[in-house]
This record gives C-alpha cells, structure tokens and sequence, in this order.
C-alpha cells in the first residue's frame, strides 16, 4: 500500500484515490483498506443504536456491500470514511427502527470488583434504560456527537439541518436524557 | 447526580461502543464474502450456455464421472459453519433491491459435517439463464444445465421468498447441506423481468443424499467401511471431452492428481505412463478406498498410484507433472 508523508510534523496519510479506484477495480484488499480504520467504531455506534451486538454486525455488513456495491456513486474518495459513515448510519438507524423497544446497553455487574465499579456499573445501566427512553432522532444525535465524535458541520450535513439546530439538538437531546435519567433513578 | 453529567454520558456511550470482538471478527469475514464487483455485473447479465461452460470449466476438480454406491457419512459434526450467520437468516432487503445479508453468507448458513465446498459462487458470482417466471424456475435452470460440480440436482424444499429474494435449502438428516438464491432484482433487467440464480453454496458432495445425484457426473469413493469418503480428500471424474479427453480419468487424492490413461491422450502429462499389465509393487499398501470398479493402493516414491480392478488387473495411474484442466 502506497503511503504519503505530508510532513513532518503530521501523521501519515494514505491516499484514498488509488484504494478507491482499486476497491473500484473490484479489489477486496483495497477495500478493506478502506474500511478497516472505521470498523471498530462503525461496530460500536451502530451497538450503541441498536442495542445490540448481533443487529450490530448487521447492518454493519449491510453498510460493506451497500458501499462495495455503491462505491461508483462516490464522487470524492477522499470523502470516503463520511460517505461509509453514511451507510453505516442508514443501515444502523434502520435496524433501530426495526428493533423493539426495551433493549438497553447493560454492563457487566458481575466484572464489578468494588463498591466504586459496582457504583459505576450502577450509574452505567441507569444511563443505559435512560438513553432508551429517547427517541431514534436523539439517539443517534448523541452518538454522532459522542460515539465518533463528528464536527458539528459533519452532523449538520448528515442530518440535513443548519449547524445552529445541531448544537441546540444536542443540547435538548441531553436534557431530556438527564430526564429521563432522574425518572429511571426514581424507579 | 453530579453536574460533570455530560462526561459520564459520554464515557458511558464510548464504553458501550466499545466494539465486540466477535462481532469486529465477523464483520471483517465479511468482506470476503462481499460479491465480485464486476462479476456480479457480469452475473446478472443473460450468460450463454457456453459461457457457463467455461466458467464451468475453469473450476477445479469439476470433470466428473457417475456417481457410484454407497450410503451418507453419519458421524457426528466434524466442523461448525464458517460462519456466525443464523441458520434461519431474518430477511432484510434493503429499499433498493440489493441483496440482504443473509443473501450473502451462504456458507454461514450451512449446516455442515465438515468444511463448506469451494463451488464457486455466492451472490453474484456466476450467470444466470432467461429470466425464469418462479424463484423454482430458476432454480431448475441451473440444476438441469448440470454445469456446476457438487450440487444436488434434485431434493431442494420449496423456495421460501421474500421482497424479490428467494432461498432455497437442500436437507439431510434435517440440516442445510446446499443453498441456492434467487432473486428478481437482477441487475440489468427491468423490475419484475423474472427469476435468476444469484448464489450457491454447499457442503462436500459426501454429505448430500446419494438417491439425488449432483449436476454434474462424479465419482465419489467409498472407505474400508463402505460409506461415502468426502470429495475433498478423494474423488475421480472424466476428462472433460471438449478437450478429447473424455478417456481419461482425473482422480484427486489427497490433494494430488492422478490420471488414467489407458488411450494416452495426456501421455506427455503425468510422471510415469499408464500402465495396466502390472503387478502392485513392493511396499504398496491398500488404502481401502474403492469404488465398484476399482480399489486404489499407494506406492513408495509416489509417482503414481496402483489400482486394482474389479477383474483383478491391476493399474498404475501416474501423478500429473501439474495440474491438469481443460481450458
């Protein structure tokens, strides 16, 4: 693989024409390329949204071959990782969708060795069946913004919404987690 | 609650998004299991029955002659499926037509005694014929084309279809041994055109129920026991005749060729010629392998194998130079 040094000062940067033009090509290996910086967090945001590993490792499957399939539609290959981004979300906000609700995020209190984990834990499932309560919409505004910790231009632009309405959204989104949160706490 | 609320979200949504290590694994499998690109274009496109042929053709191991006696293997489960995908897959079609995953990951679905056989094709990875009025229709076009080496040619339940995606299982003993899909959404072709074959996928040939055949003619060998021993370790077939070789016979054991040869038409291509007036060697050793007409022994050095007949002649098959296929 073909790599480029910007500068000293700066990380190495593959270029993404030449992988892209190879996946293109029909090159698994290029493609692979491609995805494999953005699968570990594709995998976990699309946990966080769906509530579960295996819907998870769905849609992000279904996120590989709609781009595989798709990568003639992309315009900019260095727009890559945003626009495998975008199949990723479509295809994890459409396993949410399809989900029933109730499903939470849980950690383990059995790992769960002193009172200050076990408070942790606690607080972690509280969090959790409060995150639930919301709706996909905040879901997956809060992911966006805490799980791959995209610019607010980005969400603005997956989101189709000005940058403004981003940072209010993220705003009310956890306000009403922080509701949501008191009410599980008072359960 | 404390007021740094924020934070503790936030630390709790990146630990919940720490990714499972099975699934990273799984997802990462399945890249390799993602359709050809161009291939896939190419395999919705209407495919002559001579460009089948060569697609045939260019698998390996795929000559086959009739298939012989004997009964299914019947010991427990050598190998779990390759895969983590369900058997019972939940379609999930995607709004355009695409195919869903589990479209995808045949072999995950199969429910094996051993590895998944290399036949050549998940979703898009070979052609289709006319459009077919059923997901059935298809179907049968494919098995009566008896191109494709290793695939049951009758025996499969009823096509279970949804959203223009149709599976069809093969069954023994109540396990998935083949997979076919087909679907209506070919590319290429107008919405609601018909039917194609998008994919298969199988188990060894040994695990299919003898009484229904494959696609194509092969000879699989029996062990000391009498059952089935599976086709990756050891199968004979035709040469193939296009190449005027139909004479021949490849047998692939144990990962080598060996070829009989008693008209001499691949005379150049083996380390030691044919013979058929001999005697077995010193030192040769009876594998137990047998078919009705032959019973296969090996030989110090390797060069060839010894096979008796079911006259008492015995035959000395040499080992190809390299492997032979009829391009």
């Amino acid at each position: 693989m073909e790599v480029a040094l910007d500068s000293p000062a700066r990380p190495i940067r593959t270029p993404l024409a030449p992988l892209v033009a190879a996946a293109r090509a029909g090159d698994r290996d290029a493609f692979r390329a491609l995805v494999e910086p953005h699968l570990g967090v594709a995998l976990g945001a699309s946990t966080v949204l769906t509530g579960s590993a295996a819907d998870a490792a769905d849609a992000v499957q279904e996120a590989l071959l709609s781009a595989w399939q798709g990568l003639d539609g992309l315009r900019e290959p260095d727009a890559f990782p945003a626009w495998f981004r975008r199949h990723v979300i479509r295809a994890a906000s459409r396993a949410s969708r399809a989900r029933d609700r109730g499903r939470v995020v849980e950690l383990d209190a059995s790992l769960a060795a002193t009172s200050d984990e076990l408070d942790r834990v606690v607080e972690g499932r509280t969090i959790g069946r409060a995150f639930d309560r919301l709706d996909d919409a905040d879901r997956l505004l809060l992911t966006l913004h805490h799980v791959w910790a995209l610019p607010v231009a980005e969400t603005a632009e997956l989101l189709g919404v000005p940058e403004g309405t981003v940072k209010s959204r993220v705003h009310y989104a956890m306000q009403r987690l922080r509701a949501a949160y008191d009410a599980e706490e008072r359960r | 609650m404390s007021d740094d609320f924020d934070a503790r979200v936030a630390a709790w949504l990146r630990e919940s998004a720490r990714p499972d290590p099975a699934s990273l694994s799984s997802v990462r499998h399945a890249i390799d299991s993602l359709p050809a690109r161009h291939r896939a274009r190419r395999g919705w496109l209407l495919a002559t029955a001579a460009g089948l042929a060569v697609v045939a053709v260019g698998l390996s191991s795929v000559f086959l002659a009739p298939r012989q006696g004997g009964s299914a293997p019947t010991g427990p489960s050598q190998v779990a499926p390759l895969t983590s995908a369900p058997a019972t897959p939940v379609p999930s079609p995607a709004d355009d037509g695409s195919p869903p995953v589990w479209a995808l990951e045949l072999a995950g679905q199969l429910e094996c005694d051993g590895p998944v056989a290399d036949i050549g094709g998940e979703v898009g990875g070979f052609g289709s014929f006319e459009p077919a009025p059923t997901p059935d229709a298809a179907l049968q076009q494919l098995l009566d084309a008896r191109l494709y080496a290793s695939f049951p040619a009758r025996g499969f339940d009823a096509a279970v279809v949804e959203d223009g995606w149709a599976r069809h299982t093969y069954r023994v003993d109540g396990r998935i041994r083949a997979l076919a899909v087909t679907t209506d959404h070919a590319e290429g072709f107008p919405a609601g055109d018909g039917w194609h074959v998008a994919g298969i996928g199988a188990c060894d040939a040994s695990e299919f129920d003898p009484a229904d055949g494959l696609t194509f003619d092969q000879t699989l060998w029996l062990d000391r026991d009498g059952d089935i021993e599976r086709s990756d370790r050891i199968h004979s077939s035709p040469g193939p005749g296009h190449c005027g070789w139909e004479s021949a016979t490849l047998l692939r054991f144990d990962g080598v060729q060996y070829i009989r040869d008693p008209q001499g038409v691949l005379a150049d291509a083996t380390v030691v010629p044919f013979t058929a007036d001999g005697s077995l060697p010193a030192g040769a050793i009876d594998t137990g392998l047998h078919t009705d007409a032959w019973r296969l022994h090996t030989a110090p050095g390797g060069d060839a194998v010894y096979v008796v007949t079911s006259a008492g002649v015995v035959e000395r098959w040499g080992r190809a130079k390299d492997e032979i296929a009829c391009r």
